[in-house]
Parts: structure tokens; C-alpha cells; sequence
């Protein structure tokens, strides 16, 4: 074989470099705010652009007409990163909201330890840049879709645009990764869109903005401008700790949409605050909090180090040196952030979500990963929470052990049977070759065909749906005898999950995770998700069903590790759990009571919107703050 | 002082018009509530407005003691527009707070409203949505500087106007004016209070409508506006098999509906909340006050035990969901009264296209399950149930002795 033939000669590039905001446009007018970034590199990209993991189609049904559509394989555009930054070329606009798009799909992936897909019926997500006139963007499950809106600033306070200014929100990178971090949350969790209690779509909320804040740290160029210019103290830098300040700005506000740092943390306002943004944005500032806390900690020496042990900085520019340093540990640091809260869904129960249970999801998660708490992460983590008045009930402290998930609630549950086990490992292969199908499609042109079926190989998902043709060549798992037999080792162990034996058992999702360990351990875990519904709903909660479920993460011998259960109640289960089923129930009545006190709908309700008032309630595209 | 409280309820179609006689020690007071009306039953708002100004008029001298606007909608308002007025003599005209011309904070809410309104009209417009909800409820926000000069500048003996509650803080306000001699008057609403006026900032619906708002290029409300040139469309767009839902979605209905309800549900809330105390009597005129004011009122223990004397209700936002909540009406109202519990309620309201959460039957409900005689200006019976009296198809009465 001839030298250039060889694999690393000829091999497709991973990545693929293009052009964006940091932020948005309104600071994007200064060039450090004009970036590119890598994103995986999709090397059958379509015009559109339209990839295997999203499409983008610019749509625009306010004017019922479609825009000229950017291909990003011409290869003036593969040599210089894609088209510049623009407002007026709405091809830029398809190119920014795509490249933010994979980046975040990317982080999500690298954290999970598995692909994900965000494909419906074999439809990957769409999204439409500019799909109509309106103050607003929002993620659409039904159509499996994105739409942002576009609309012209406030005539009398624009903030630093100018009157009248049309205002994209396709191009504020925040918002592009909130709405796709809604996506991917839906897609992990698809019961998280029913508002059972007052947490739950606070909860998408907060996550979608925990992952736009921290994907924005990992832009090494903007971090180490926003260090110099704040003396390394990131939380005081407006840029970095506001999101989607022109669309914030625009609307007459003076402010960013939402920001990372509440003044004065009050354990207090938890409890008044219902409207989902504005409670989601407590637990935002918490988690960012826990950040900035441990970016203290981590820096505290180059500080020390840096101003001859008084840790104390001179005023005036910082030293180059400690600047790069700084950025650096702030990147790796947001990274770890980023990771934990994505990898915290492995550990999420599978409906009903509160604060709480994300509390201690992060912190199970992290400390499988990181047992030493390396900088205090979770402990400043766990502080921040606390500060706000979020942790979990049933807890005895909130000492890390009281934290983790239990193994065991109400005796021990069986082992994963043999057979089980054996599927399971299965899927595992599978899921490992997912993750490096994609690096092989790169390198050789003719496993492409490959790309596709390995997004959904990882996880078996109720819905059944499999998005891409399954390759006859690669091993498979079959559903056929998968979903039985957990469905029969769920009933088996019925009690021991704080779920009823009585009633039907779903087995919503099934994956194998891997990851490497803080000391370059592999661990290797299998997650289910079972859930049980009550039947029919009580029309008094909106038609909302009342479902229990658990979460139950197997070490790779099949053994039970962790159980994050959220119990249906039943004569079989001990009073604790029991009353904590009751709990539940109560909860969601009185969070639909107050839901119902609230909304101002109620006055123009019809019957139909009063029997499906709680699922309407929750969908986006109704929502104000929609973005 | 003996003799009879009497409560007219004119029925206005969907609207408030209430007359409340009192009887005092130099005679009987007048306070007239609102008139104003946005769909007619049997008479017009101008006829209903003639009435009550024959209603008030004594030895050929009309005159209303204290005239009371509840909030500034036109389905409360709508009767002031006339000249009729001119010739009627008002002792002292009282409006919630944020009707001072004055006061730096009422203008802020008002300008923000009206602006809402307008951004609400010019987006149905544009959406095509004028026939809808959207449409509706800016028609009955926009301002009727008719009506409302009425109010501020017009009647004759140049009443004095008063805007209350005053204080800033304290949930339950009591006031007093010699017209209304050994009658008790507490305020319990508009608060000042930002949140339960549910005026966060900038206000929701108006930061959705943001982009609707007059353009200073001179583009017209009716054109679409477009982002890009003609030279940007696509003329071989790809296939899109749901272009409908997608459209649907795009369109935002529910996002402005819902802009619209809160907007409505805004203004409802600057309703001034009067309890008036005569005897034993406690007479509650919450105006539309919603879930808001309810709140601070039913969190705050003086508030609470006025509540439990009251033995007259107006049933708030023409019994719609929000307008009583149910723990009020289960737990709180009239429980310690003169009457064994028992509240006397009327309703003021007929089925309006657009507000059909209005009434609310399950209010009406546990009206009955509580044993609380009610009567509904719709509702033309014949034999109304308890104490009321039914005056042809123009309004009900009550009586209560004191």
C-alpha cells in the first residue's frame, strides 16, 4: 500500500470550523465577540445546511417564503470557516444556527458517554431560523422542531441597539442553545414536559440555561478577555453572567433576559416564586454559584503565586500569563460543570422532577466520576443549594453520603438475570461503537452508511421508534425480547423499586453508559427507566395522569447500584414510602390549585382548554419567556 | 337610623352596573358602582345610564353621593361616556390609585397598559385575530378618554376625587367622608404592590408585543414587515409536508391569547376593593379583582376577619375562575357574620364570545352548596330565589333591613 493511501493520509476531517457570534450581533460588533468554532464534521452536509442530527429550513411562515439556503461544502466556505458574521445574509444565520446547534449536541454527547439522537419518526430535529414575527423562540415537541422568531427593537429603550432594529433570535447564541438544550432534555426525559408539581418545567428551564451559560465558557478567546477586563472576577463581568442580552435589551429592559447571579441568595424566595423562568433562574444562579465558589478555590494558589503570596491583585491589567491560566481553569472547570449536570440525567428519576432530586443527581453522578472532590465542586455545589433554600425532602443531611441515590429502599433488589446481562452487554458494544462510528465515518468514506444507525444504537427507548435503517451487517439487540424480560424483572422487583405490583409496568428506556473515571477508571453502568401510570386521570388536575416510576442504575455485574424512585402508592410499600407516593399526589394538586389561581386564561377557558389545561400550560410555544 | 340598604343590580348585559342606597342618620346616601357594559342585553348602556340617573333623582335633583369607578375597563365604564352626566350632581368621585393624575407610580401602569392595548390591536391586526379573543379584549383595554373625563372632570357640583387605597403597605386602608355619616368604609385593593398587581417589568405582555408597537419609519400597522430583500427568497424551496402544523405553530395564537388574558387580568386587578360596614351589614364590591389582591387580602389577618362579617358580595369578574377563589368562598367569606354565615351574592353577567370561562359554573355551585341566595342578571326568572326582586327585564333588587 502506498504511503498515502494509509488510513491517517486519506482520513475525512473530524471537525469542521465555522463562524459565529459569541454572544449575539449587539456585541458582536467588536471583533473578539466574532468566533469560530469547531463542531463535528457531518461530511454529507446538504444545503440547508441539513445534516443526520439536524436540518436546518429557513421557513419563514409569517411571510410564507423560503430564503435562499447556505451550502457549507462549497469550498470557498470549507476554507474559511463559512460565511462571516452578517445580520442581512440570512444564509449566515442558517450557518450560526446550525454550528451552535451541533456544538451543543456535542457537548451533550461527550458527557452522556453515548450518542443521542433528536430524530422523530426518522425526521431529524428542524430548525427554522426565522419562522416567524414575534418576540419570542421556542422548542416544539410536536413538530420536533425550533422556531425562532425575529422582530424590531423597542421603539423608546432599545438598550444598545437602535430604535426599531430588527432583532434575530437565531443569532444570540444563547438562546439557539436553550431551545436546543429543551430538545435534548426532551428527548432524555419526555415526561419532564408534564408539570406535576411545581419544579418540573422550571427545571427545563434551568437546565436549558445552565448548558447556554456553560457552553459560552468554553470560548477560550471571549473567557480570557472577560478575565482581563474583570481582574479575574468572572462573576462580575456582565458578559459572561447575563444571557441573551440583546434580546434582553430590546424589549425595553436595560438587562440581559435572565441572569446567573442573584445579589443575595434568600432561602425564602423559593417558595414564593412560581412562574417557571423565574424559579428556573434560582437554580441557575445556585449551580453557577457552586461554580464560581469552586473557581475560587482552584485559583486561590495562581492568585497567591501570582502577587507574591498576598492573593491580593494589584489594580491594572493582569499579566498575560495569569489571564491564560485563569481562562484555563475556568474552561476546564465549566467543562466539568457541563458534564456533571448532563451526566446528572442518568441519575434523574424518570418523571415528576424536583430541585432536589437534580441536587442529587449531580452529586451522585460526580461522585462516581470524581470520589475525591478534587477544588470542593460539590461540596461549594451543595452550599450554593442550600444558600437558596433547594434540597431534596426525605434527606437526613445534606452530607454527601445523605445525598446519593440509595441502593437499597425497601429491601434488595434482585440482580440484572444472566440473560439480561447478556443483552445488555450487547447494547453496550453497541453503544461503544456508536461513539466511534463517528470517528471511523470520517476516516473511511465507506462506513458513512453507518453514521446514522450508530446515533440510536445506545439506548432502546420506548417509543420504539428506530430512526435510521438497522445495518444487517452489525450486531443488533432485539426489543422483542429486551422489553419483556425488564418488563418481568421490573414486576419481580416491584416493591423494591417503591412501585405497585398491581398495576402495569413500562419500561421507558434502557442504555449503557461508559465513561472514564477520574483515575482513568472505565465504569461502565446500565440504566433503566420504569414507570407506572394511574388510570384514567383525575379531571382535576388538568387530565394530568398521576405516574410514579424509578430510575435504577446497574453496575456492569448487574448488580443495583442506584435507585432514584419516585413511589406510586400501595398497601405493600412501608408508611415512609407510601406517604412519600401521597406526598406526591398532593403536591401536584395543589401546584394545579395554584397553576388554576394564576393564569389568566381561566376567564376565557373553554371545556376543551379546562380538560387539557395542564398539558397546554406546558407547551412552549404558549410561553411568554419562551425563550 | 332604621330602614332598608337597597342593591340595584341593572342588568347591563356583560358588564357592572350596581346602586347601593344606604340609609343614614340625615337620610338616605347614594353610591353609585360602575356603568358600563360591552355586549347589551335588553336595553343599551345609554338607556341603563338614563335609568339610573331617574333612579337618583329626587324632587327633580339628580344626585349620587359617591360615585365609584371600579377600574378603568370599558365594560365598567362604557355608560360615562354620555353627556346625560353633566346635569347629575356627585358628592365625591372615588377611583383605585392608579387613576391618579398625579402619582408618578399610576402613570407608569397606566402608560404600560394602554400600551399593551395598543401593541395587543396593531398585533391582532396584523395576525388577522381581530374577531378573535386577542381583538376583543383590546377593544375593552384601549382607553375610553370619554368616559374617564367624564370621571375626572365632568358632573356637576365639582366632586372631589379620590383615589385610594393611600397607603403603600398596609393591605386593609380605612376612609372616611362626611357624606357617608356612621358608615365604615375599608379599602382593600389595588394593592401597591407590584407582584400582585402582577406588573413585573417590564410587563409580560407588553415585552411579547414588543415589535408591534407604532413604527417611527412610517411603515404602516397593516404591512407585514420582512427581513429580508426579494432578492433572498428561494425559488425551488425544498418540500415541507407539514407546512400547516409549522404555520400553526408560527402563528403564536395561543402566546397572544395568552399575552391578552394577562393583560385583561392586569387591569382587573387595579379594581378598587370596597367593604362597606352599615349596622351589622358588611357589603363587599371587589370590582374584578383577581387572583392577585386575593392573595395579599386572604394572607393578611385583618383583611380575613373583615372577610368573615361580610354578608353582601358582589361576586367578583362576573364569577369568573379567578375572580373568587374558591378558598374565599369555602372557608373565609361571612363565617363570623350577622347572618349565621349566610352572604347574600348577586352576579353581574351574561355569556360573552371570547371570555368563556365566564361564569364559572362551579362558583355558581358552591354558591348553592353553601346555602348563599344568588341571583345572575342574565338569568330573567320570574320567582328569583330568596330576597330578590326582579324589576322587569331591567335589574334586580335587594333589600336588607338594618
Amino acid at each position: 500500500m502506498k504511503r498515502n493511501q494509509s488510513d491517517y493520509a486519506t482520513r475525512d476531517p473530524e471537525k469542521r470550523r465555522l463562524r459565529i457570534y459569541a454572544t449575539d450581533p449587539m456585541s458582536g460588533r467588536r471583533a473578539p465577540y466574532r468566533i469560530t468554532i469547531e463542531v463535528p464534521n457531518e461530511i454529507d452536509l446538504e444545503t440547508g445546511p441539513r445534516g443526520q442530527l439536524v436540518e436546518v429550513y429557513d421557513y419563514d411562515a409569517w411571510n410564507e417564503r423560503f430564503y435562499a439556503s447556505v451550502n457549507l461544502n462549497e469550498r470557498p466556505l470549507l476554507m474559511e470557516a463559512g460565511l462571516p458574521q452578517s445580520e442581512s445574509d440570512p444564509r449566515f444565520h442558517q450557518q450560526m444556527v446550525y454550528a451552535v446547534a451541533m456544538k451543543v449536541i456535542d457537548s451533550a454527547v461527550r458527557a452522556l458517554g453515548r450518542n443521542i439522537s433528536l430524530s422523530r419518526k426518522r425526521r431529524p430535529l428542524r430548525l427554522f431560523p426565522h419562522a416567524f414575527y414575534g418576540r419570542n423562540a421556542f422548542f416544539d415537541p410536536e413538530l420536533n422542531a425550533i422556531l425562532f422568531g425575529y422582530f424590531k427593537a423597542d421603539v423608546n429603550s432599545p438598550g444598545q441597539n437602535i430604535p426599531s432594529q430588527t432583532v434575530f433570535t437565531c443569532l444570540s447564541h444563547d438562546i439557539i442553545a436553550h431551545e436546543m438544550t429543551h430538545a435534548i432534555v426532551h428527548r432524555l426525559r419526555p415526561y419532564f414536559l408534564e408539570p406535576s408539581n411545581v419544579d418540573v418545567l422550571a427545571f427545563h428551564e434551568a437546565f436549558s440555561d445552565i448548558v447556554a451559560l456553560f457552553q459560552r465558557f468554553s470560548y477560550r478567546e471571549l473567557l480570557a478577555e472577560h478575565i482581563q477586563a474583570s481582574e479575574g472576577a468572572l462573576q462580575k463581568s456582565k458578559m459572561l453572567v447575563e444571557l441573551a442580552q440583546q434580546f434582553g435589551q430590546a424589549i425595553g429592559s436595560g438587562k440581559g433576559l435572565r441572569s446567573a447571579i442573584d445579589e443575595k441568595p434568600h432561602p425564602g424566595k423559593l417558595a414564593k416564586t412560581h412562574e417557571a423562568h423565574e424559579r428556573g433562574a434560582i437554580l441557575l444562579s445556585a449551580v453557577f454559584a457552586g461554580y464560581i465558589k469552586a473557581f475560587q478555590n482552584r485559583t486561590a494558589d495562581l492568585l497567591r503565586i501570582a502577587t507574591g503570596g498576598s492573593g491580593e491583585l494589584p489594580g491594572g491589567r493582569l499579566h498575560p500569563d495569569l489571564v491564560n491560566r485563569l481562562s484555563t481553569e475556568a474552561a476546564q472547570l465549566s467543562d466539568r460543570f457541563l458534564r456533571m449536570c448532563f451526566r446528572a440525567f442518568d441519575y434523574m428519576p424518570p418523571v415528576d422532577v424536583t430541585f432536589g432530586d437534580f441536587l442529587r443527581a449531580l452529586v451522585t453522578s460526580d461522585f462516581e466520576l470524581n470520589p475525591a472532590d478534587p477544588g470542593e465542586v460539590r461540596f461549594e455545589t451543595i452550599e450554593a443549594f442550600r444558600e437558596r433554600g433547594i434540597y431534596p425532602s426525605g434527606v437526613q443531611s445534606l452530607a454527601e453520603e445523605a445525598l446519593l441515590w440509595p441502593s437499597q429502599i425497601n429491601g434488595v433488589p434482585e440482580r440484572l438475570h444472566d440473560h439480561i446481562l447478556a443483552m445488555a452487554r450487547n447494547l453496550l458494544t453497541l453503544s461503544a461503537e456508536g461513539l466511534d462510528q463517528a470517528r471511523v465515518a470520517t476516516r473511511h468514506k465507506q462506513a458513512r452508511v453507518n453514521q446514522a444507525a450508530s446515533l440510536q444504537s445506545g439506548s432502546l427507548e420506548e417509543s420504539g421508534e428506530e430512526d435510521a435503517i438497522p445495518d444487517p451487517s452489525r450486531p443488533t439487540v432485539d426489543r422483542g425480547a429486551m422489553f419483556p424480560a425488564l418488563h418481568q424483572y421490573a414486576l419481580n422487583n416491584a416493591d423494591a423499586f417503591g412501585l405497585d405490583k398491581g398495576r402495569t409496568i413500562a419500561v421507558i428506556g434502557f442504555h449503557a453508559t461508559h465513561r472514564i473515571t477520574a483515575e482513568q477508571r472505565l465504569a461502565v453502568e446500565f440504566v433503566a427507566q420504569f414507570m407506572q401510570t394511574e388510570e384514567p386521570a383525575d379531571p382535576n388536575s388538568g387530565d394530568l395522569p398521576f405516574r410514579g416510576g424509578a430510575t435504577v442504575i446497574f453496575g456492569s455485574d448487574g448488580t443495583v447500584r442506584y435507585i432514584a424512585s419516585k413511589p406510586m402508592n400501595n398497601a405493600r410499600l412501608p408508611k415512609e414510602l407510601n406517604d412519600a407516593a401521597l406526598a406526591r399526589r398532593k403536591a401536584t394538586a395543589s401546584f394545579v390549585e395554584s397553576m388554576d389561581a394564576r393564569d389568566p386564561n381561566m376567564a376565557f377557558a373553554d371545556a376543551a382548554y379546562i380538560s387539557n389545561r395542564m398539558k397546554l400550560r406546558a407547551r412552549f410555544r404558549a410561553l411568554h419567556e419562551g425563550a | 337610623m332604621p330602614g332598608n340598604i337597597n342593591i340595584r343590580m341593572y342588568n347591563v348585559g356583560f358588564g357592572d352596573c350596581f346602586l347601593v342606597t344606604l340609609p343614614t342618620s340625615d337620610g338616605d346616601r347614594k353610591i353609585l358602582i360602575d356603568c358600563g357594559s360591552i355586549k347589551k342585553k335588553k336595553k343599551s348602556i345609554e338607556d341603563i345610564a338614563k335609568q339610573v340617573i331617574k333612579d337618583v333623582t329626587v324632587d327633580g335633583k339628580a344626585r349620587i353621593d359617591v360615585l365609584v369607578l371600579s377600574h378603568r375597563h370599558e365594560d365598567h365604564l362604557s355608560g360615562f361616556a354620555k353627556k346625560v352626566w353633566g346635569e347629575v350632581e356627585v358628592g365625591e368621585v372615588w377611583m383605585p390609585w392608579v387613576e391618579s393624575p398625579t402619582d408618578p407610580a399610576a402613570r407608569r401602569i397606566r402608560n404600560e397598559l394602554a400600551a399593551t392595548a395598543r401593541n395587543l390591536r396593531v398585533a391582532a391586526t396584523l395576525l388577522g385575530l381581530d374577531e378573535n379573543r386577542i381583538g376583543a379584549v383590546a377593544l375593552n383595554a384601549l382607553s375610553d378618554e370619554g368616559a374617564l373625563g367624564t370621571l375626572h372632570r365632568g358632573f356637576k357640583g365639582e366632586p372631589e376625587r379620590r383615589f385610594f387605597p393611600k397607603s403603600k403597605t398596609a393591605v386593609v386602608e380605612e376612609i372616611k367622608t362626611p357624606l357617608l355619616p356612621g358608615i365604615d368604609i375599608f379599602v382593600m385593593g389595588p394593592p401597591h404592590d407590584d407582584t400582585a398587581l402582577n406588573d413585573p417589568d417590564p410587563p409580560q405582555g407588553q415585552s411579547l408585543l414588543t415589535g408591534f408597537s407604532a413604527n417611527p419609519d412610517g411603515a404602516s400597522a397593516g404591512e407585514k414587515f420582512q427581513p429580508f430583500g426579494e432578492g433572498w427568497i428561494e425559488e425551488f424551496p425544498p418540500m415541507l409536508d407539514d407546512r400547516q402544523q409549522i404555520n400553526e405553530a408560527a402563528s403564536m395564537v395561543a402566546a397572544y391569547e395568552l399575552a391578552a388574558a394577562k393583560l385583561d387580568a392586569d387591569i382587573n386587578n387595579t379594581s378598587l376593593i370596597l367593604l362597606f360596614r352599615i349596622g351589622d351589614e358588611y357589603l363587599l364590591f371587589p370590582g374584578d379583582a383577581q387572583w392577585g389582591p386575593w392573595e395579599l387580602a386572604l394572607g393578611d389577618a385583618e383583611a380575613v376577619e373583615l372577610l368573615e362579617k361580610v354578608t353582601f358580595l358582589k361576586v367578583s369578574h362576573h364569577s369568573s375562575h379567578n375572580g373568587t377563589p374558591a378558598s374565599l368562598l369555602r372557608d373565609i367569606i361571612g363565617k363570623n357574620n350577622a347572618h349565621n354565615g349566610v352572604v347574600q351574592a348577586m352576579v353581574s353577567m351574561t355569556p360573552k364570545k371570547g371570555w368563556e370561562g365566564i361564569p364559572h359554573e362551579p362558583i355558581l355551585t358552591l354558591l348553592t352548596e353553601r346555602n348563599f341566595p344568588f341571583c345572575v342578571s342574565d338569568r330573567a326568572e320570574d320567582n328569583p330565589p330568596g330576597p330578590f326582586v326582579r324589576n322587569g327585564t331591567l335589574c334586580y333588587d335587594l333589600d336588607i333591613p338594618v
